[in-house]
């Protein structure tokens, strides 16, 4: 299955790129986990990745015109399936992956479903996503530029997130993470650094929580 | 620290299911769209026409379709390979439920 999920993944980024939207978006969740080893210099291993595959849509105005987009991926092997109660676009490969679309939250607005309108799709609003926006760095691998979050905003989201993380199963699972990835981010100086950063930009209320979960789940930032 | 394996475990099996019934719905659906049985070719009178033939209600139907060259033949043919690749995932998708329910329990 192994062999086949990643090369699942890798049609559907060469979809997005075929459509022109690869720039407009960032891969978050367990797969960009999968792309971390190549922003590592130390040997990091990804945790479990699981067939949710989860694309952070960062600028739902882009792109201007209209992209038949549903039917590339039609024609790529996915499945479309539109959520029957939140309106929510996924997108199936085979037995292998779920894409879904989420985006970011703005302003003090309750909406959960936004609209994808140069793509016809709706994506599913977190307010929790919106620190990764502000901390992108680029993989290039197999000819494709992928956005991930950094690192080091990945694990501050995570920790941030914690608290209201549902279903609650999915906490222990964040914390593994965090604890796989904090090891390979104190051991490198630019990583620290990044980690520094994301840290100073928190608000009073996130530090808050942040230290929370670092202290209840006895997690060691290196700071 | 460690985090408690078992409750990452659990957590990520939870996740499947769901996901996996997920799939389950949403193939059964595009199966019920596509057609079933198999495809038959007649001779009558030097001429060559297809008959979709199925079971329903526990009787064979046998259903024109077209002629041999007919554009919608092959849309049927296509139409019963792709019901025959997503039973197969089904049954795969099925498979994995039952483990993951065993796994769970």
């Amino acid at each position: 299955m192994k062999h086949e999920q990643q090369q699942a993944f890798w049609d559907t980024i060469k979809t997005l790129h075929e459509v022109g939207i690869l720039p407009y978006i960032m891969l978050i969740g367990s797969w960009a986990e999968y792309l971390y080893p190549y922003l590592f210099d130390s040997e990091f291993e990804p945790n479990i990745r699981t067939r949710d595959v989860d694309f952070f849509y960062r600028n739902l105005k882009l792109p201007d015109e209209p992209v038949r987009f549903v039917e590339a991926m039609k024609q790529n092997g996915f499945l479309y399936q539109v959520d029957t109660i939140s309106e929510v676009a996924r997108f199936y490969k085979e037995d292998l992956l779920e894409i879904e679309f989420l985006t970011k939250v703005i302003g003090s607005g309750s909406q959960s479903v936004y609209l994808i309108k140069g793509l016809g799709i709706k994506a599913e609003g977190l307010r929790i996503i919106n620190i990764l926006d502000d901390y992108a760095t680029e993989v290039t691998r197999n000819g494709y530029r992928i956005t991930v979050p950094l690192p080091a905003a990945y694990v501050v989201q995570k920790l941030l997130a914690n608290p209201t993380r549902v279903p609650a199963s999915k906490k222990a699972k964040d914390i593994a993470s965090v604890l796989n990835l904090v090891e390979h981010i104190k051991a490198s100086k630019k990583h620290r650094e990044d980690l520094n950063r994301v840290l100073s930009g928190l608000t009073q209320k996130q530090r808050i929580v942040l230290d929370k979960v670092v202290k209840e789940n006895n997690i060691d930032l290196g700071l | 620290m460690k985090a408690d394996n078992d409750s990452v475990v659990v957590g990520v099996l939870q996740d499947e299911l769901e996901r996996n019934r997920r799939m389950q719905a949403r193939y059964q659906q595009e199966i019920r769209q596509l057609p079933k049985g198999s495809l038959y070719l007649r001779k009558i009178n030097h001429q060559q026409y297809y008959y979709l033939n199925y079971r329903q209600d526990g009787k064979v139907i046998a259903k024109y379709v077209g002629k041999r060259d007919n554009e919608k033949v092959e849309e049927v043919k296509k139409g019963i390979s792709e019901r025959k690749h997503y039973e197969e995932l089904l049954k795969k998708l099925s498979s994995e439920e039952k483990w993951l329910l065993k796994a769970l329990a």
